[in-house]
């Protein structure tokens, strides 16, 4: 019961956080609040048993990274917009968010009429669709193999990259 | 533990609160954090199959994940203060009418 409450605590924390972070149109507010979701977000992970993730999330993410970030967005000014934001922009973040959430509001809602006691979720699926995906355990083995390393590198490449082109050919054909 | 539904429910609503602001808002820095929303979110769905099976191979993605994302933001971080201080950016103060003092 206590690890219930203090899920739906941590989980709503998490997702008000999130929403609030994609939603606010200064990168400021949007630090704290991506702070606060990360935060919630390593409650969960100690929930889980993964003490150690914990760890890492509270001092990697949330002590390093927000507080590298707060200072070099409030000290050096960097409100980026690399092309002015219309106000509207924010707002149909928060409608679309708001749309799924009232589905999945619903949906759990009525889970209790869909599903059968003791059944999960693929239940609902045809029968035998999930016959041909294999033991989580065995696709994780397979994931996780030696070429794990070089794949990882190729695609953390490959984001600042994107990040970068984008920032730089975006200001280009703006000026 | 909970059922694993609680989880990949938590999970899909911050995978998609990332991707609508991945694709919807223009500040990269808001772009940058929606990255890392979803990426978070993988990281729950890691840890919670591997609490499921009892399998730790999940906690070491969900780390590698962390590392990413930590790395992600600084460097990206760096890029953008780059990128802006070779070209100006408009900032939201930018704009004069009073509406856009507002501060939410």
């Amino acid at each position: 019961m206590h690890g219930e409450i203090t899920f739906y605590l941590l989980a709503g924390i998490a997702i008000l956080g999130a929403v609030l972070a994609v939603t606010r149109r200064r990168a400021f507010y949007a630090s704290l609040y991506f702070g606060l979701s990360l935060l919630a977000s390593a409650g969960i992970f100690l929930q889980l048993h993964a003490p150690l993730l914990f760890v890492a999330q509270l001092v990697a993410m949330v002590c390093g990274t927000m507080g590298i970030i707060l200072f070099a967005v409030e000290v050096s000014t960097i409100n980026v917009a690399l092309v002015k934001e219309h106000r509207w922009r924010p707002r149909v973040a928060a409608f679309a968010i708001g749309v799924v959430s009232l589905v999945l509001i619903v949906f759990t809602a009525l889970r209790g009429l869909l599903l059968q006691p003791g059944e999960n979720l693929t239940a609902l699926l045809p029968h035998g669709a999930l016959a041909a995906v294999p033991r989580a355990a065995e696709l994780i083995k397979f994931f996780f193999s030696h070429e794990l390393l070089p794949l990882l590198l190729i695609l953390f490449i490959l984001l600042i990259g994107g990040v970068g082109f984008r920032a730089v050919f975006q200001k280009r054909a703006q000026d | 533990m909970l059922p694993i539904t609680h989880y990949l429910f938590l999970s899909f609503a911050l995978f998609f609160i990332g991707l609508a602001g991945v694709v919807i808002r223009h500040n990269l820095i808001v772009n940058l954090f929606s990255m890392d929303i979803i990426l978070n979110a993988a990281s729950i769905n890691f840890v919670a199959f591997s609490r499921l099976y009892g399998d730790a191979s999940g906690q070491v993605f969900a780390m590698l994940a962390v590392v990413m994302l930590a790395l992600e933001l600084l460097v990206a971080l760096a890029i953008i203060a780059a990128v802006c201080s070779r070209w100006k950016c408009a900032t939201p103060d930018e704009e004069k009418d009073l509406s856009s003092q507002l501060d939410y």
